[in-house]
């Protein structure tokens, strides 16, 4: 990987955490202002890819312990699962449930976008650094 | 308490079963045969409500106005259900004991009990379903569990073969079945089985009751291995014995009856439905009692009997009469009590001598002599001796057959399909403990080999006398299920000296007559030619037919993917185009130019900056340039978005254009550096492509702004959005509310394609040397 300028790394450490912050808020606050669990997902993507653009990919791919195939995984199981909060209470499946009070607004729908959330990060981590080269160096088992 | 807790029983002993053999496979076995056990005293308590015609129900929405009608968790034990999940937990129950020592010494004992136990559980999910999709679900889940366990020795191409047959050839049963069981829903206006079954009239006025009728008759057929869709079930004999036993006496091939049974109110008496069960039925009866008599393998020998009593099964459900069912249900218990022990004996001899050729076995019974008496009363069930069960349905056979149509036709059909089962039990049960005693003693199988055999061959002779009993709280119930009316069952011990009773003695005369004669039979030259062509070549055509369809997709794969990226998306965007411009044409689609004079000056701007991006894009290089250029272009419809007032699209195509270039700029990186050459031609012919669907596209846009403008949904999801489903932003709330199953779906696709992804991209760059 070529090495990136000076300024184009500092500006991305500072901007990473903002974008992946903003992209959590986008999430949270989907279900009544812009936002929901695909924009957010494609807002944290396009942060790991700034990422990734500023450091080589592997420091991501190291950065995102996990892999992308669990996040994806989870996302799945999430949006299934909070489908079956309806049928916990008597309604029917993928129905949603609320609960809100003057402080707090939770509800089943939120877990459904955030696993939208989970799938969309994951695909595009797949896609970006499946594509990604990677480092030349040697790693502890050999050259690939 | 509800009909759910057999189900959890049984997925509780798949679920713990890997956890279970830690303690020794041999004790796990008998642990988790206490699953089905008590799910069997639990069903068994509910026969006095059964009867009563008070069945246990539990219903759980689940999809509501679903094709106009409500797709939700029924579960109910009618008559009919409690009859099939009492084979499927009391058989399992002595199955996993069974099973756990046959494969005591098998690395992956675990797994197999827990494939034994998922299968159970499929089946009790089907059988107790009272919703057509969760019915659905149950039959294909027996097909899954079936291939998994038919392919257990998957490291034998046999067996790999095997599974891959039985999985494919009951598949297409079950594709028939979905599209039937839709068919038969949505002129029903119901998905609930229990409400279906009463309403034959609406459906046999439907125009879809002949096609759905057939595609039942079909997916039966294929799972309950009918001529000549058989061939699977002699070939699944390669999946361990323990498999066998379940899968010939209490699961999987009963599931296409229990599918006959379960609509026999709906069909029974349409010529049709009987026609094609009876013609069917008796041909698959006679090619098992042939084929049976054909082979030297003990198991092969049980599975064409398996196949014979599957077209006696069929026979009698197509002929419908209150008799025939009785005679059906009656058959159906002692078969799979019989039919269980039987496997289990061959198990149990196999792992004693490791021999299952039946020329090979004899005088076994001093050295195996608890065997040889689970194998006595097994056998006399089989071959109907009186004092067992088998005694009592084979006469309730007979009544049905003497009371049918054609009498005369019928009784001898099932006087040749009997004598056949008389002389099979004849070959596995008697032949190898009579004659003279084994040159070298064998090996003495444990008590989880032995007893259980022996419990379900006592059955056969302890439930005689309760014959009546039987009749009464067993069959009754069902019978009133399957014939949707209720009828009184005829089974007794004894009906005195009846012409059934003369038949009986004939079939076991000349069922002696063919086991006195059988080496010369199998030998002879007709029965060699038949099993060429009723066993071997069905067999062939069958993978014949397998090859030609791995042929027929390595040509269309050749033809489509040349390995040209230009190609592929040349193809899609051709037929996107020949779609579009299809439609437009015959629709006579010519909107009116826009009116432009109330246009703003921005958007002029923003149109003006569009049209340069796409033409940079279309005629910049190197290619890169061009990547940039057409994301710019994104980038002023983002904006165009948001002038627009849509916020959510705007975000989306920014974030979408951004990703992209990067993408692009990926995949070129990996893209061999030089491109084939680019003719005048090519280029043109990508001009046109490009005018046909931008023009396409564009024309299709101005149409819709012509068209008067319904605001009805925009309203409703307005007005409801906050009130049902708390939310203001209206497009969020109807991804994750409204249209939720939608999403589910979707993000299921992008799931799916993100994994085809990492496979091609990542797995593939780890495995590069």
């Amino acid at each position: 990987m070529m090495q990136s300028s000076l300024l184009f790394c500092t500006a991305t450490r500072l901007l990473v955490p903002l974008i992946l912050v903003l992209s959590v808020l986008l999430l949270v606050r989907g279900h009544d202002a812009a936002g929901g669990g695909f924009i957010a997902g494609l807002m944290a993507g396009a942060g790991f890819v700034l990422q990734g653009l500023a450091f080589g990919p592997d420091q991501v791919r190291r950065a995102t312990r996990v892999g992308p195939r669990p996040v994806i995984g989870a996302g799945v199981a999430l949006v299934a699962l909070s489908g079956f909060v309806g049928p916990l209470v008597g309604e029917p499946f993928l129905t949603g449930v609320w609960f809100e009070n003057a402080f707090i607004k939770l509800g089943s729908p939120i877990l459904f976008d955030t696993g939208i959330f989970l799938v969309v990060v994951g695909v595009l981590l797949v896609g970006v650094f499946g594509l990604a080269p990677r480092d030349e160096v040697p790693g502890p088992e050999g050259p690939r | 308490m509800t009909p759910l807790l057999p189900i959890g029983l049984a997925a509780a002993a798949c679920l713990l079963a890997p956890f279970a053999v830690r303690l020794g496979p041999a004790r796990a076995g008998w642990l988790l045969g206490l699953a089905p056990l008590l799910a069997t005293a639990w069903l068994l308590a509910q026969l006095p409500a059964v009867a009563a015609g008070a069945p246990p129900t539990w219903v759980h929405p689940l999809l509501p106005d679903l094709l106009g009608a409500d797709v939700a968790l029924a579960f109910r034990l009618d008559g009919l259900a409690l009859f099939f999940a009492l084979l499927v937990t009391g058989i399992g129950a002595l199955i996993l004991p069974y099973a756990g020592r046959y494969m005591a010494d098998d690395p992956h004992v675990g797994r197999f009990l827990a494939f034994l136990g998922g299968f159970m559980t499929a089946m009790l999910l089907l059988v107790l379903s009272d919703d057509l999709v969760t019915f659905y679900i149950g039959f294909e889940l027996t097909t899954v569990a079936s291939f998994l366990l038919i392919g257990f020795k998957h490291s034998a191409a046999a067996a790999r073969r095997a599974a891959r047959q039985a999985l494919l050839v009951t598949a297409i049963g079950g594709l028939a079945l979905v599209l039937a069981l839709l068919l038969l829903a949505e002129a029903a206006g119901t998905f609930r089985l229990s409400e279906l079954t009463t309403r034959r009239a609406d459906l046999a006025a439907a125009a879809t009751y002949a096609p759905a009728l057939a595609l039942v008759v079909l997916a039966a057929f294929t799972k309950s291995a009918q001529f000549p869709f058989h061939s699977w079930l002699p070939n699944a004999m390669e999946a361990p014995t323990p498999v066998s036993a379940y899968l010939h006496s209490a699961t999987m091939v009963k599931a296409g009856l229990f599918l006959l049974a379960r609509l026999s109110p709906v069909f029974s008496g349409d010529p049709l439905w009987d026609g094609l069960l009876q013609t069917f039925g008796a041909a698959t009866a006679l090619v098992g009692a042939w084929m049976s008599l054909a082979v030297t393998d003990l198991k092969r020998v049980l599975a064409w009997t398996t196949v014979l009593a599957l077209g006696l099964f069929t026979f009698l459900l197509g002929l419908g009469t209150p008799a025939a069912l009785d005679a059906f249900f009656a058959f159906v218990l002692v078969h799979a009590l019989y039919k269980a022990a039987l496997f289990m004996l061959v198990g149990a001899l196999d792992h004693a001598t490791g021999e299952r050729r039946l020329t090979h076995l004899h005088g076994l019974r001093r050295a195996l002599p608890t065997l040889a008496l689970a194998a006595a009363l097994a056998g006399a069930s089989k071959a109907g001796l009186p004092p067992l069960l088998g005694f009592a349905s084979k006469e309730a056979t007979y009544l049905a057959t003497l009371d049918g149509p054609a009498p005369a036709l019928h009784t001898a059909l099932a006087l040749v399909a009997n004598a056949a089962l008389v002389a099979t039990a004849f070959l596995v049960a008697l032949r190898p403990f009579a004659g003279p005693p084994p040159p070298h003693p064998p090996h003495r199988p444990g008590p989880a080999l032995r007893l259980p055999t022996l419990a379900l061959g006592l059955a056969g002779l302890l439930l005689f006398p309760l014959t009546a009993t039987l009749g009464r709280h067993l069959v009754e119930p069902a019978l009133a299920a399957a014939l949707g009316r209720p009828a009184s069952t005829h089974l007794a011990p004894w009906h005195g000296l009846t012409p059934e009773l003369a038949l009986s003695a004939a079939t076991v005369a000349l069922g002696w007559l063919l086991y006195r004669f059988a080496d010369p039979l199998r030998d002879s030259a007709p029965t060699r030619l038949a099993y060429r062509v009723l066993a071997v070549a069905p067999d062939r055509a069958w993978a014949r037919l397998e090859l030609a369809t791995f042929a027929v997709a390595r040509w269309t794969v050749s033809v489509l993917q040349q390995g040209r990226l230009r190609r592929y998306v040349g193809f899609t965007l051709a037929a996107i185009g020949a779609v579009l411009v299809f439609t437009l044409w015959r629709n006579k689609i010519l909107p009116d130019p826009p009116d432009l004079s109330e246009a703003p000056f921005y958007e002029w701007v923003l149109v003006a900056l569009m049209l340069a991006a796409t033409l940079a894009a279309a005629f910049l290089r190197p290619t890169l340039r061009a990547v940039l250029a057409l994301s710019a272009g994104g980038f002023v419809n983002a904006i165009l978005f948001l002038v627009f007032g849509g916020p959510d699209l705007a975000m989306t195509q920014f974030l979408v254009e951004t990703l992209l270039v990067v993408i692009i700029v990926l995949t070129f990186a990996r893209i061999p550096p030089t491109p084939e050459p680019e003719g005048p031609a090519s280029r043109a012919a990508q001009a046109v492509l490009a005018a046909a669907l931008g023009g396409g596209v564009a024309m299709l846009g101005l149409a819709a702004l012509t068209e008067p403008f319904s605001t009805d949904l925009a309203t409703y999801f307005g007005e409801r959005s906050y009130t049902e489903a708390r939310g203001r932003n209206v497009v969020n709330v109807i991804l994750t509310d409204f249209r939720a199953l939608d999403t589910l779906g979707e993000i299921a696709v992008v799931a799916l394609a993100g994994l085809g992804i990492y496979l091609l991209l990542v797995t593939r760059a780890r495995s590069r040397p």
